[in-house]
């Protein structure tokens, strides 16, 4: 059994829209354009008139949904698995897999704050009617592993099922759990990528925690505060080399640490720097000579953004030779480094 | 998929309502204590009160230390303490060693603080602390911080196997070398949405939990944590082994089994796969039973059938169902109990379900077997079995 696991297809949704081509486009662009979106305190008449009550956000663009679910169980799905199964249809798609085995098809997911706005939406029917008339489907949709199991039921994927929550970090070592379970056979495939969804109170908390912002993310001036939150999902085909139809990259490694990172010299760089000025000391810290790439600015800021740096990766391989080193920080100064290349696709 | 590699477990900690540690909380189920109350933390204008097992008055927990840690990464403080403590490992050993560190938790992730949401809901602009508090207070990066780790890190959000799948992940990272020790289990809290949550789903039982009788009404939530450390190249004390682990989901509902426990099947299936072991290798089975209708009917016709002479039983009649930390604490009294050869009763329990077809154990129970099966169901359809063995 090869222990070579590559990347054999992706679903992309985000402020760019839907797919990879999408996502080249956007890639190509440089950034997408925030949308000014209300986040003052809800139910404060006249709150969301001001101006000051405003913050950017980048809302994902749905397109698709029906292809992989039908309207009827779309009307009982949250947001939050919306996201997932788009992304995870769409890559199934892509990968050409619609048909495959699914017993031996698995789903790891990567989400730094889960199904907030459900969580929110919950509390909210506390709130209003009262602690007897909270609504159990809300509930059972607000735990952080509803995307991972909603995508299961939908697209009826029966094997290995895992989500991780640890912020910046949540998608690499989503990776980590994904490469042991194919190397050591316990799955065939696994779609493994990161979702994050944005609802108002983010947004509230983006502008107390940080203030106004009225320009864009400029995620590589270090110094400065320009995170602008958003949402959408990454989900990326894992399987074993041998096994890949039309693989797009492998996955030379992954190294975990602290501190300041040792990046191969090798090869180029995309860095997982959102416009937070607390983790970005950490890149200024790392880079040196390599050609530095940031593709935040496409996607938002958003703890599960490693997943788009690595499709952002694939996608480049495709006319590069690599490798592609992703670099992603959190404030603490734990890092990941996935490296891709071509090695062994011929 | 081959026979993996065993990882040794060196070290136990745990605090739950029945105890503030180990020898604590297995006395508890030896003495067939338990301590079901209405909730003094969780207050609601529920009709019925439901019982809790809740921790009360420990100073680690409800001191005025570490205000800016929410009760889950507490728990896990207590916990990993103990363990760490009983695999001889002392603060200054950790430092500069590759230590990993791997907690499944559910409320532990969940921005899900009233007290936040209530203002913002009303039109006012918050305190921010609780929000601080969330963003300070991950689990596993909790510990890592606490005990200034530099390996691997993750918190599992599988709802209530979230603790076994960190368990078994753990293992792997082992075996992978990714690190050469793993601090592992997992930790949760009360939390008074969650608990509307489960009475909005009517699974929870007004009366203490009864897991597989007949006249069971649904789970009482508890909380706590259990911790396991495990070891490439162990120098203390083993105390047993992790000799497999399966994974598998239902596909079937949020909040229900599939009907025909065939995830759970394959979950077993794989963990002894990697075992080598056999069905008739396994000396007990640490049961999920939650106590509610289904879970219970489903996994005890699933022991039933796989494992007719195995001796099974559920420990939530002690604890209630701590969700994210179960599978820690489970792995941590299916351990105690491979290494004492007993297992305490399945307290709750009076009256057979024919719907079942399987009788839990019902009285102390001495035994010489050295493999312990421990099982887990999760909403979203997880299913997690991990197999303990005894480490003579």
């Amino acid at each position: 059994m090869s222990s070579e696991i590559a990347i054999d297809g992706m679903g992309l949704v985000g402020a760019f829209g839907t797919g990879k081509e999408a996502f080249r486009s956007a890639m190509a662009k440089g950034r997408c354009e925030a949308q000014m979106l209300a986040v003052g305190p809800e139910n404060d008449p006249g709150s969301d008139d001001k101006e000051e009550n405003l913050y950017p956000a980048l809302r994902a663009e749905l397109e698709g949904l029906e292809e992989f679910i039908s309207l009827r169980a779309l009307r009982r799905m949250d947001y939050f698995s919306r996201l997932a199964i788009l992304g995870v249809g769409k890559a199934l798609l892509d990968a050409n897999l619609m048909d495959a085995d699914r017993q031996k098809m698995g789903i790891v997911i990567g989400t730094g704050y889960g199904a907030s706005a459900t969580t929110f939406g919950f509390m909210d029917t506390m709130l209003d009617f009262g602690d007897a008339c909270a609504s159990p489907t809300k509930f059972s949709n607000s735990v952080h592993n509803a995307a991972a199991a909603n995508v299961a039921i939908t697209l009826k994927i029966q094997g290995v099922n895992l989500t991780v929550s640890q912020f910046e970090l949540s998608v690499p070592i989503a990776l980590q759990a994904a490469m042991d379970w194919l190397k050591n056979g316990a799955a065939d495939t696994i779609i493994m990528g990161g979702v994050e969804e944005y609802c108002r109170p983010l947004g509230y908390c983006y502008q107390r925690l940080f203030g106004l912002h009225d320009g864009p993310m400029e995620p590589l001036a270090f110094s400065q505060q320009t995170a602008i939150p958003g949402e959408g999902a990454a989900f990326l085909v894992l399987r074993r080399l041998e096994q890949c139809k039309q693989p797009l990259a492998v996955i030379d490694s992954l190294k975990l640490g602290q501190g300041r990172a040792e990046i191969p010299q090798h090869g180029k760089l995309i860095i997982g720097a959102d416009g937070h000025n607390q983790s970005a000391k950490h890149y200024a810290d790392s880079i040196n000579q390599h050609q530095t790439s940031c593709f935040s600015p496409v996607y938002g800021s958003m703890p599960a953004g490693a997943a788009f740096d690595m499709a952002a990766a694939a996608i480049q391989l495709a006319d590069s030779a690599g490798p592609i080193h992703c670099l992603k920080y959190n404030c603490r100064g734990d890092y990941a480094i996935t490296t891709l290349s071509r090695e062994g696709i011929s | 998929m081959s026979v993996v590699q065993p990882v040794a477990i060196t070290g136990l900690g745990c605090i739950t309502s029945c105890g503030d540690n180990v020898a604590q909380c297995f006395g508890s189920l030896l003495q067939g204590v338990r301590n079901p109350k209405p909730s003094t933390l969780v207050k609601t204008t529920h009709k019925a009160h439901h019982p809790v097992f809740e921790v009360i008055d420990h100073p680690g927990i409800d001191g005025a230390d570490s205000p800016d840690l929410l009760r889950t990464s507490k728990f896990a403080l207590v916990a990993v303490a103990e363990a760490l403590g009983d695999a001889g490992w002392t603060r200054e050993e950790l430092q500069g060693k590759r230590v990993g560190v791997s907690l499944g938790t559910t409320v532990g992730c969940a921005l899900n603080n009233e007290e936040f949401n209530r203002s913002y809901h009303r039109g006012q602009h918050p305190c921010m602390d609780p929000i601080m508090r969330y963003l300070q207070s991950n689990p596993a990066e909790t510990i890592a911080r606490e005990y200034q780790l530099t390996g691997p890190c993750q918190t599992i959000n599988n709802a209530c196997s979230s603790a076994t799948d960190a368990i078994g992940i753990a293992a792997s990272w082992i075996r992978s070398g990714l690190c050469d020790s793993v601090i592992a289990g997992g930790a949760d809290e009360l939390c008074r949405v969650v608990y509307s949550g489960f009475v909005s789903l009517m699974n929870v039982d007004e009366g203490p939990c009864r897991p597989f009788d007949m006249d069971r009404q649904g789970l009482n939530l508890g909380e706590g944590a259990g911790i396991v450390i495990l070891e490439k190249n162990p120098r203390g004390t083993v105390k047993a082994n992790v000799i497999g682990y399966g994974l598998a989901c239902d596909a079937h509902h949020l909040t229900a089994p599939e009907p025909d426990g065939d995830g759970l099947r394959r979950a077993i299936a794989i963990a002894l796969t990697e075992s080598g072991k056999q069905h008739s290798d396994l000396a007990f089975i640490n049961a999920h039973g939650t106590g509610t209708k289904e879970n219970d009917k489903v996994e005890g016709r699933v022991i039933r059938e796989l494992f007719p002479q195995t001796p099974f039983l559920s420990t939530k009649g002690y604890t209630g169902h701590t969700l994210g930390a179960a599978g820690g604490v489970e792995a941590v009294f299916s351990i105690v109990s491979l290494l004492r050869r007993v297992l305490p009763i399945n307290i709750g329990f009076e009256n057979p379900d024919p719907e079942i077809g399987a009788v839990p154990v019902m009285e102390i129970t001495e035994f010489g077997g050295g493999i312990a099966l421990s099982e887990s169901l999760a909403f979203g359809g997880n299913n997690s079995a991990i197999l303990l063995a005894r480490a003579d």
